[in-house]
């Protein structure tokens, strides 16, 4: 596919795609839309893929976050 | 100049702030670790790990308790924020931004920065600039200047110093709204008025998507989103962006898949606002800066011909309509040339970098835009610095007591344009103690009133004999805001006739209490030498005086009552003169001697000085006693000092 094209020649240049499914939350590659009850800080689902481009962050990950209810 | 010495110039915003530093001459901004220009104001707290900008954005909504934002809004307020279970002060939590500019910018220049020009809001008053400076310096920095932030934003614009020129200032920035303006010339930048609404940004502007998003979708669907959070922050987000495409386009798509899902159905928003649809919908907040522009324009004591160029600071200003409003009210085209949420960093840089020598020297200078004094004798207000002053400025008076055998004075530092000191703000008093016991009118207690370039206030006093010092500086009673300068302003205009009246009627009976106390005074120590009779005259008109002083309080008018206690002290003024007269009729052998040329106070040193005081009523001769007390006041400076104990 052509977008799998276009991927495989912007990551050879150094761009990296981040994937937070089943990370722990880290706000430096993710941004928080929204939590929900669940493992405390984890990622539980990922709304939108983040980049990164030499070490420089394009877009964070938008997740949804384990929160433990109160 | 060695790199180490580099200061930055620190946007401190409300929602967002920007450091910047002078590179090859050039201001230029600092991008912080994350790799951009602005860094969020907003501060997390993690367990123990603190979280700032950017960072502390992303995670929010999963720590909302401990996440901080727009704290400069309660900047030298006497308010905490709880963080983590411990109470913070907003001087605290500016900090730690500001630290992570300082080591962002430190990362960036590759060398240790610990001085900075940080910048605030033209109407801050005395404590929320104090507060700044306190964060600067809890975080590590040596706070060389705070500057207004308009007068930064007209550096980075580089207007033509050496011209005379009215700029007008209009920043409009995510969460505030200011309009200042300035008189610019040979080097010098005064603030000449600044209006504003605290609770006026760009993020209504992004409200108002939103709304229009929510209303339109629930019109289709009828299903209200705004009860679900995610949704919310996507729309949120999504209004934010596409406010920005309309800065440049005519109309931007709003395109949200899967915004909602309900009986197994998913709901998409696919929506197209148009530029004029949008200005519509923000119409009304554009409107409501119509009116603080126009104030700052009046209260400059200008009309919008005076104004020679109309500058704009902050991102809400790259809206088209906003841009066109300005044009509208203030008649002129907006000079638009400087990345207007960057002006402000960049000004404050280019500020730094005329400290350190690496820009040309600029001298800028602030005006206090309400008199400062101490209240002193009848609770009367003696002014030190005037209003419009610029600043930074020093002023000193010296004053005396009224007591004899006085040993402590209480210095009322107040703020305001009324005769009457109670009339006035009092921004704090305090004591100077220890005086060396001496007959009223001889200490001699100099005030000093300093504002520095912060417009930071420094009261001191000192008793010249003993030494003895105190002092205060203005940090724990706030300044007044500009409402309260406006309405004190016209307190005053409405009472400025009252006022004088009841002044004068006070000074009359503090002469009268002065000539009294010196009456007595040249009685015990002449006695012998004059007539008896003589003697028995003063001793009658210092009775008079007594009276007539009491008398009038009696009396309604006080036009009328001043008159009445000034004709008993011209009449003592003139027994006493015959005292004097016969002294030196008897020791000098001749009239004209001391009395004929007169003297004045204002050439004498000060030894001269506290004899003259103490021996006022003698000699004061032909010059008149008017003229003397008059030299006091306004040559010398010499006044008396109310004992409140």
């Amino acid at each position: 596919m052509v977008s799998d094209q276009l991927y495989e020649t912007l990551e050879n240049r150094g761009l990296e795609r981040i994937d937070a499914e089943g990370e722990e939350f880290d706000p430096t590659l993710h941004k928080a839309v929204d939590t929900e009850e669940g493992k405390h800080n984890q990622v539980l689902r990922q709304k939108r893929k983040g980049y990164m481009f030499d070490e420089q962050i394009l877009r964070e990950a938008e997740v949804v976050v384990g929160k433990k209810e109160e | 100049m060695s790199q180490n010495n580099k200061i930055i110039g620190i946007d401190l915003g409300t929602t967002r702030s920007a450091m910047a530093a002078i590179q090859d001459g050039e201001p230029k901004i600092l991008e912080n670790n994350e790799g951009e220009r602005v860094t969020p104001s907003i501060v997390a707290f993690d367990g123990d790990e603190r979280i700032i900008g950017k960072q502390a954005k992303n995670q929010m909504v999963t720590n909302e308790k401990n996440t901080v934002k727009s704290i400069k809004r309660h900047m030298g307020e006497d308010y905490t924020v709880e963080l983590n279970d411990e109470e913070y002060t907003p001087q605290e939590i500016s900090s730690m931004i500001l630290q992570k500019l300082k080591t962002d910018a430190e990362d960036k220049l590759g060398n240790g920065v610990e001085k900075a020009v940080i910048t605030v809001p033209a109407h801050f008053d005395d404590t929320q600039r104090q507060a700044t400076k306190d964060a600067g310096e809890i975080a590590g920095l040596e706070v060389e200047r705070i500057l207004n932030e308009p007068t930064a934003a007209a550096l980075a614009y580089g207007l033509d110093d050496e011209k005379e020129q009215t700029v007008l200032v209009y920043d409009f920035g995510g969460g505030t709204f200011d309009v200042t303006v300035l008189e610019m010339g040979d080097g010098i930048y005064e603030v000449q008025s600044t209006e504003g609404d605290n609770d006026l940004g760009g993020d209504d502007f992004d409200e108002e998507i939103v709304h229009w998003v929510l209303e339109k979708f629930e019109e289709e669907n009828g299903i209200d989103l705004s009860g679900e959070d995610e949704a919310m922050q996507r729309i949120r987000e999504k209004a934010e962006e596409v406010k920005k495409e309309l800065s440049s386009r005519k109309q931007a798509k709003i395109n949200i898949p899967f915004i909602h899902q309900e009986d197994g159905d998913t709901y998409n928003i696919d929506y197209e606002l148009t530029r004029s649809s949008f200005e519509d919908l923000i119409g009304d907040l554009v409107q409501k800066t119509t009116e603080p522009t126009e104030t700052a324009i009046e209260d400059a004591g200008i009309s919008k011909k005076d104004i020679d160029e109309v500058i704009l600071v902050g991102g809400t200003t790259r809206v088209p309509a906003v841009r066109e409003h300005v044009q509208a009210i203030t008649g002129q085209k907006p000079n638009q040339e400087v990345s207007p949420d960057e002006a402000v960093a960049q000004g404050a840089s280019i500020q730094a970098g005329s400290i350190t020598g690496e820009m040309d020297d600029i001298l800028l200078l602030d005006v206090a835009p309400l008199s400062l004094g101490v209240e002193v004798k009848g609770g009367l207000t003696e002014t030190l610095i005037e209003k419009n002053t610029t600043v930074p400025a020093e002023e000193s008076k010296t004053f005396t007591t009224a007591m004899d055998n006085q040993t402590a004075v209480t210095i009322n530092v107040v703020q305001g344009e009324r005769e009457m000191a109670s009339d006035n703000k009092s921004l704090g008093e305090f004591n100077l103690e220890g005086l060396p016991p001496a007959p009223a009118g001889q200490p001699q207690i100099e005030v000093t009133f300093e504002i520095d370039a912060d417009g930071i206030l420094q009261v001191s006093a000192e008793e010249q004999q003993s030494g003895e010092e105190a002092s205060i500086s203005i940090d724990d009673t706030s300044r007044l805001d500009e409402d309260e300068i406006e309405e004190m302003k016209e307190e005053a205009e409405k009472h400025e006739e009252e006022d004088r009246k009841k002044r004068e009627f006070i000074e009359a009976k503090n002469r009268a209490d002065q000539m009294i106390s010196q009456a007595e005074t040249q009685i015990e120590n002449f006695k012998d030498q004059v007539d008896e009779e003589v003697i028995e005259e003063i001793e009658d008109a210092i009775e008079e005086v007594r009276e007539a002083r009491k008398e009038a309080e009696e009396i309604d008018d006080l036009e009328e009552a001043k008159e009445v206690i000034d004709s008993a002290i011209e009449d003592l003024e003139s027994k006493l003169q015959e005292i004097g007269q016969e002294m030196y009729d008897g020791q000098q052998g001749g009239p004209g001697g001391m009395g004929g040329t007169g003297f004045d106070p204002s050439n004498m040193s000060e030894e001269d000085l506290k004899q003259a005081a103490q021996s006022m009523g003698g000699a004061g001769g032909p010059t008149g006693e008017d003229d003397v007390v008059d030299a006091d006041y306004e040559e010398v400076d010499t006044d008396e000092e109310e004992k409140e104990e």
